[in-house]
């Protein structure tokens, strides 16, 4: 198990990402607190040793995402919100980031994943194929459908990415 | 579209509440257990200790003596007995006393039981037919233990000649297991010195009770006076819990001298 001390450093560290992570899968607040929870108790279990920051990220990307998957597919949850509570709850932002981030989060789920690892975290498409578990080329599938479907939803050139 | 979607991304940030709740909820899971749950581990840990306490409570309630019969002749023995009348230890003061009290199996029996049988056993039976002076001293026993008992040894022994029975205080005769004496030959040691200073306790100490009684009554005779030599026997009965147990005193009437005691050697406890 590890110390206290080093969790502490992690959920300092990864919380905005784990945050960021649940926004793009889950609808309210509890929820993100469970995963929170769930995610971070598994890092202090866990007897993984990180050979880097960016091993430790992954690895932290994975359980979170995990954690999503297993709470949206659990029998007991039915707590759900709409987008605009969901994008009211996770930041007070101005008018085009909320547009920017209502235009993800309403993209279907498998798009979102990719979005947010390649634009945000700068993922390359073999990169999010080992996080996710998936063919290369399903990523980039997968990136070059959700770009498209961004630029329909955000509108014209400014959006070009 | 890339430094929009960060842009937009980076304005989502973890609020301090959950951090601090995350980080307290794991503290408090995997680091800092709840006091209830350290109570809850500790509770098999208080039961133990109270079970031993319980037990060595009743362990020292039930070999604690509150009075000791003291039963002496040449052989020396002295039964403890607990606060439930139980005989708790047996303890011989010399040889024989030893193979007196190994030869009887009077420990954890009722007392007045056990006082039966000993007083019944072919051990003492022989020592009384050889006219030995049998000594049964109550020593201790507050509220009335004491005085019950040695009421229960009266009767017991009223039609016996040569036993007598008297009772005492442990500050009387505190310092008899120093000296290696059971607490009714120390008593009548004393008793004995007092007549005749000149006597050390370590000469008289290792007569018989026989021995010890009969040189009282040549003392008293020496001395021409009854008066400190009054005896139970001479009163008509036997030693109340107030006289003093002075060697010599009878139960049965029987008084000093009578072909006795003539020899005034000492036995060797050996």
């Amino acid at each position: 198990m590890r110390s206290e001390e080093e969790v502490n450093r992690a959920v300092d560290r990864y919380a905005d990402m784990v945050r960021r992570l649940c926004m793009v899968h889950l609808k309210n607040h509890a929820d993100t607190e469970d995963i929170f929870q769930t995610v971070f108790l598994k890092y202090a279990l866990s007897s993984v040793l990180f050979q880097s920051e960016e091993h430790e990220r992954a690895w932290l990307i994975r359980v979170t995402l995990n954690a999503c998957r297993d709470l949206l597919g659990s029998f007991f949850r039915s707590r759900t919100v709409s987008l605009d509570q969901v994008l009211e709850a996770a930041a007070p932002s101005p008018p085009e980031n909320r547009e920017v981030l209502e235009a993800v989060l309403s993209l279907p789920a498998k798009y979102r994943d990719v979005v947010y690892l390649h634009y945000y975290e700068d993922y390359t498409a073999p990169q999010i194929s080992q996080i996710l578990h998936k063919n290369v080329n399903t990523v980039y599938t997968l990136l070059t459908r959700a770009r498209q479907m961004l630029k329909e939803r955000l509108g014209g050139d400014d959006h070009e990415g | 579209m890339r430094d929009e979607i960060k842009k937009a991304f980076d304005a989502v940030q973890a609020d301090a509440a959950l951090t601090r709740g995350t980080k307290d909820f794991l503290a408090q899971r995997l680091y800092r257990r709840p006091a209830r749950r350290r109570a809850a581990r500790l509770a098999p840990v208080l039961a133990c200790l109270a079970l031993a306490a319980a037990g060595w409570g009743g362990y020292r309630f039930y070999f604690t003596p509150q009075l000791t019969v003291s039963i002496d002749v040449n052989p020396s023995l002295e039964l403890g007995v607990n606060r439930l009348n139980r005989v708790i230890s047996v303890e011989g003061f010399n040889s024989d006393g030893e193979a007196l009290a190994q030869s009887l199996d009077l420990k954890y029996m009722d007392c007045t039981a056990a006082l039966k049988e000993l007083l019944s056993s072919q051990e003492l039976t022989a020592y009384l037919s050889a006219d030995e002076l049998v000594s049964i001293a109550v020593v201790g026993g507050e509220g009335g233990a004491g005085q019950e008992l040695l009421t229960f040894l009266q009767d017991e022994t009223a039609g016996q000649e040569n036993i007598y029975c008297c009772s005492a205080s442990y500050q009387e005769v505190a310092p008899a297991h120093e000296l290696g004496l059971s607490y009714g030959k120390y008593r009548a040691c004393l008793a004995l010195q007092q007549l005749d200073p000149d006597l050390e306790l370590e000469d008289v100490c290792h007569m018989t009770m026989r021995q010890i009684q009969d040189l009282t009554q040549e003392l008293c005779e020496e001395e021409g006076s009854g008066e400190n030599c009054e005896t139970p026997s001479q009163a008509g009965g036997n030693a109340s819990p107030q006289d003093d147990c002075e060697a010599g005193t009878q139960t049965a009437g029987q008084g000093y001298g009578g072909g006795h005691g003539q020899g005034r050697g000492h036995h060797s406890e050996d």
